[in-house]
């Protein structure tokens, strides 16, 4: 014992004791950040750590699978309910989201024309062989769709329905020159009819035929539907004149039409199945007319 | 002989499926590029018409005909009459005078397509009297042509594949 104390390995004990005993004090004085003996020994050993926990989450999620495997399952069939649910809320909420917008449209053309009877309709198909832009509706006959029904957006007119069955009907557009629409612009005061052109169709644009040889109208005039013929109502938009040309007899001018609205593109539309009664547009002899009358009664 | 069967109505199943899809490409409202103006289902029935056998041939040509003849708006049963023809004579050709290779049934295809585009413009442009027609063929008939051949190669690979998943379909040393 007394060779041990005298030796030189007490000797190494007591300075190593010593050493550590120094940086606990120093340790306990450094106000808790990291004193430099820490920090040295900290780096070396972190990696490890940070290796064996994983090693060690690993093997404990591996017996944790195993022992608590029913309550997963049963967490998860919970879960997986939930999230079904959740993506059906979803598709019900982008179902009413698309339904409010076409709504909207409606009430905003009801508004304009409170005459109107309407019904939305979306389009589901348009053959890649269709002859000039014709498409097919998701409405029919069950909804109140008549043969001749006018088809317009919030922006102008579309086309007509030309067939109908129970759950479908088949809309032909201004482009197709089986269609004629009788027209009006309120600039000029000038009528027509228009209709599509096979040359025009690619254009995308309409055939405003048989205009007088002295027509007034110009490139850029607004053209709406006049409501002659009973078909169409009155004052819907249809295009704006482009150009004008003279007919291949020579006696009579025409005007390439461009629609307001794309029907080779749309999507939504709105079928007017009931309006009023045709109504004249108004035009100035009508004014003065009307002003005459009112004194008249007066 | 169950293997047979189920090989079989694997076949069948992998046909109308195809038929489906393709009927719901060409009727699609909205189409990317490319894929405007092309005739899907004509180069499948065509290529359908070449493997198989005359009753088949009829049989789905008629169907997929009246599925397009829904959704082109011609008149109802031209398209799925027009099919009909085609294919039968498609079958005819390949049984007597040739053999369903791939180049015989592209060329079958391209052949169909040219008849139908032709035949299309005639009756429900041509005969109803519009004015400057030439422009619509040009701009529209003839890129619908072009397109539907490119897409007949496609097609006629693909019901290759199909057919050969039959359990007793004819070997040709040449394929």
């Amino acid at each position: 014992m007394k060779d041990f104390l005298k030796g030189k390995i007490f000797k190494v004990v007591v300075c190593v004791v010593a050493l550590l005993i120094g940086i606990m004090i120093y340790q306990a004085a450094s106000g808790g950040f990291a004193s430099f003996p820490e920090a040295v020994v900290g780096t070396f050993v972190t990696p490890i750590v940070k290796a064996s926990a994983s090693i060690s989450d690993s093997v404990a999620g591996f017996f944790n699978s195993l022992v608590n495997a029913k309550d997963i399952e049963k967490e998860n069939k919970e879960l997986r309910s939930e999230l079904a649910q959740a993506y059906k809320n979803l598709s019900d909420y982008e179902k009413a989201k698309k339904e409010n917008e076409q709504l909207k449209k409606v009430l905003g053309i009801k508004e304009k024309n409170p005459d109107y009877e309407m019904e939305a309709a979306t389009v589901i198909g348009r053959d890649s062989a269709s002859a000039f832009g014709k498409f097919t509706v998701n409405k029919g006959s069950l909804n109140n769709i008549k043969l001749n029904s006018p088809v317009i957006t919030e922006d102008g007119l579309v086309g007509v329905i030309t067939e109908v069955g129970p759950t479908y009907s088949v809309v032909t557009t201004i482009l197709d020159p089986e269609i004629n629409v009788g027209i009006f612009n309120s600039r000029t005061q000038e009528t027509g009819v228009v209709g599509g052109s096979a040359d025009l169709y690619n254009k995308g644009r309409t055939k405003l035929k048989m205009l007088p040889r002295d027509t007034a109208l110009l490139s850029g005039d607004i053209i709406e539907t006049s409501g002659i013929g009973g078909v169409f109502p009155s004052g819907i938009l249809v295009g704006t004149v482009k150009s004008m040309g003279a007919e291949n007899s020579g006696v009579s001018m025409y005007a390439e039409i461009e629609p307001i609205v794309d029907v080779t593109k749309v999507s939504d539309v709105v079928i007017v199945t009931e309006f009023s009664e045709y109504q004249p547009p108004e035009t100035e002899e009508s004014e003065n007319t009307s002003s005459e009358q009112t004194e008249a009664e007066e | 002989m169950r293997t047979k069967k189920m090989a079989k109505f694997f076949k069948w199943s992998l046909y109308v499926l195809l038929a489906l899809v393709l009927f719901c490409f060409q009727n699609a409202p909205v189409r990317i590029g490319l894929f405007q103006n092309v005739l899907f289902l004509l180069p499948f029935a065509v290529a359908f018409s070449c493997y198989e056998g005359i009753i088949p041939s009829l049989v789905m040509s008629a169907v997929c005909g009246l599925f397009w003849d829904y959704s082109a708006q011609r008149e109802f049963g031209f398209c799925a009459l027009m099919l009909c023809i085609i294919c039968v004579c498609v079958n005819l050709v390949m049984k007597y005078f040739a053999r369903p290779v791939f180049v015989s049934t592209f060329a079958c295809a391209c052949a169909a397509a040219l008849v139908f585009v032709v035949l299309d413009f005639f009756f429900f442009f041509v005969l109803k009297g519009y004015e400057n027609v030439g422009a619509l063929f040009v701009e529209n008939c003839v890129e619908r042509f072009f397109k539907t051949a490119v897409f007949s190669a496609a097609m006629v690979y693909v019901v290759k594949k199909i057919y050969d998943l039959s359990p007793n379909r004819a070997k040709f040393d040449f394929d």
